[in-house]
Parts: structure tokens; C-alpha cells; sequence
């Protein structure tokens, strides 16, 4: 059986580098940046460094606790909403920074994030297709 | 160590307390304090992590996301569960109930009523800097415009800050790593 999806954006990145990279804007109030980050859909959520909470004004443990396993154990965090642009898709989505300084990744997951979209990932050519998630039309 | 009949002697190994002084509570305590062994109380309460809980199995608050999508969009809403703890247009305010409630691991999502298109970010400029100048800043962040070095340090919050000042409204950062890093492992 086949299936067809379409999708609305194509994202081209380097197929060579460690990780599929993704140019993202973070919004809080008035502060923005850009920043690089990695697709990662075995992240539950969209994980963030501390620096770049703080970086646009965040009090990082007044957000969400949560922890977050890895195989080689757990680290806590705080999530705070960001509107986050990626793509060419804004959200409102809700963030986790990490305590520790030493987290030093930023990766977009699933919960808020990549729920909202779909995915399509040709990995050996760098193409990613986008599309936004309707359940009326999937 | 030289014994003070009427002194408690405090030095690397601990306090010496004269007999003489054996039973006199309040003169021990006293010498302690003057001593500096005490440090004064601290004014903050002291900061008690949150509870370790892994996130739970969220079938049930992606099914309830579904039933009630339409009557909550453009709200954020906190579930446990298909148990709704909070909801509102004000993230703060949905925080604020989930961790009023005690749930340890609540899903706190926004409910979309139209998602914004916005153009493309571009920061292949940025990319090629990096790939030209990276080794120079090994342990910095740099802030950049397009091709342009803007600030770096080991402060974030500086470099950042020092960008905005000089009129870049949304600066591209980034914290330079050392160039052997292994490869990612994803979660």
C-alpha cells in the first residue's frame, strides 16, 4: 500500500553534519534571537540551554519543573513559553531550559512542537518537508 | 596549639575546650561565635528540588487534546491525564495551577487557532562565519549579524545584550564548542 502526504516547506541541511540542523527564532517579550538547533524526535519536548533563557530574560526555576531522562541518567528543567519560529511556522510552545550549565544542546521535540507539524525526512540528500498538522485534512 | 585556661582554641582540626570551661554552655557558645564558627543564618529559604518524575505515557492528554481542541484554542491549557488542572491565555497563570495542583508531570500545551506563517530564517551567512572563525572563539559565544561579528565573551547575557546595543534586534548566537565533539546520541 502507498500513502501520500504533501507538505508546504522544504528545508535543505547538511547531511554530513552531526545531527539535522535547524535555523529557529526564540521570542520572549521583546527579546529574539536566532540560534541553531537539532531535530530530535526522541525528545520529548523541546529542550533548550540555560544561557539562552537567561540570555532573553528568563528566571529559568520560576518555569515547569521536569525532569528529563537519558540513558546515561536525568536532568531537570524548567519550561516557560516561547514562541518559537521555525520553518516557516510560529508557535507558541512551551520550552524546557535546563538547569545545569553544563546542557549545552538545544533540540526540538515532540510535545508542542513537532505534534503540531508533520514530517517528512529524505536523510541522505539533507531534505526535510514540512507541513502543519490538521487533523480534519491529514 | 597553646592552651588558654579560659579561651576556647579553635584551629584546622577543630575546638579545643579548656576543662575549666566544661559545663558553661553559654561562655562555649559564646567563644564559638566570636570565633566566627557559626555562620549567620541564611536569609533564603533553602531551595528544595522538584520531585524526579519521569513524564508519563500522554495518550490520554493527546486524546482529550483532540476532543477539545476547538473549545480551548488559543488557550494554553495543563492536563494530567484527560484531567484538565488549568487553562487560560496567560502561560504564567496555567504554570502557576499546574504547580498549584501537586502533579508532578503535567503536559502544559498551547491550543493554536491559526498558525503564523513568517519568512524563512536564513542564516547561511551566519554558518559560514562560523565555519571560517570558529576556532577562534573556542569556548565563547559570538553574536552575529549575517557575516558580521557583532560580540562574544564567555557571558551570554553580555554578548547578547552588547548585539541588541548596537542595533541588532535579533542577533544570531551561538556558544562555540571545542571542534572534537562526539557525535550526538539523541535522547
Amino acid at each position: 500500500m502507498a500513502y501520500t502526504m504533501t507538505f508546504d516547506v522544504l528545508h535543505e541541511y547538511d547531511a554530513g553534519d552531526l545531527g539535522i540542523t535547524v535555523p529557529v527564532e526564540l521570542t520572549i517579550g521583546m527579546n529574539s534571537t536566532k540560534v541553531d538547533a537539532k531535530l530530535d524526535s526522541g525528545a520529548s519536548c523541546c529542550i533548550f540551554q540555560r544561557e539562552l533563557g537567561e540570555m532573553l530574560g528568563l528566571d529559568i526555576e520560576s518555569g515547569m519543573p521536569q525532569w528529563i531522562s537519558t540513558p546515561t541518567g536525568s536532568f531537570l528543567t524548567y519550561g516557560h513559553d516561547v514562541t518559537l519560529s521555525a520553518f516557516e511556522f510560529q508557535l507558541n510552545v512551551m520550552v524546557y531550559f535546563a538547569v545545569d550549565e553544563w546542557f549545552i544542546r538545544d533540540v526540538l521535540g515532540r510535545f508542542g512542537w513537532m505534534q503540531q507539524l508533520k514530517l517528512g525526512v529524505i536523510d541522505y540528500e539533507g531534505k526535510l518537508y514540512i507541513g502543519l498538522y490538521d487533523a480534519d485534512t491529514i | 596549639m597553646q592552651e588558654d585556661g579560659a579561651r576556647v582554641v579553635i584551629n584546622e582540626i577543630g575546638a579545643i575546650i579548656p576543662r575549666t570551661m566544661f559545663g558553661r554552655e553559654d561562655l562555649i557558645v559564646d567563644e564559638l561565635r566570636q570565633a566566627g564558627v557559626f555562620s549567620p543564618p541564611s536569609a533564603e529559604k533553602p531551595v528544595k528540588a522538584p520531585a524526579r518524575k519521569e513524564m508519563p505515557n500522554r495518550s490520554r492528554e493527546l486524546k482529550w487534546i483532540k476532543e477539545h481542541r476547538k473549545e480551548y484554542a488559543g488557550q494554553w491549557v495543563a492536563l494530567d491525564g484527560d484531567r484538565l488542572l488549568g487553562h487560560g491565555t496567560s502561560s504564567r497563570e496555567v504554570i502557576a495551577a499546574a504547580r498549584q495542583s501537586g502533579v508532578e508531570s503535567p503536559l502544559i500545551v498551547h491550543l493554536e487557532t491559526k498558525v503564523r506563517r513568517v519568512p524563512p530564517i536564513d542564516i547561511s551567512r551566519e554558518k559560514q562565519w562560523l565555519k571560517e572563525h570558529r576556532h577562534e572563539y573556542i569556548g565563547q559565544w559570538v553574536a552575529l549579524d549575517g557575516d558580521r561579528l557583532i560580540s562574544h565573551g564567555t557571558n551570554a547575557r553580555e554578548v547578547y545584550e552588547t548585539a541588541r546595543e548596537a542595533g541588532v534586534k535579533v542577533p544570531f548566537v551561538a556558544h562555540i564548542d571545542p571542534p572534537d565533539q562526539l557525535p550526538f546520541g539523541g535522547w
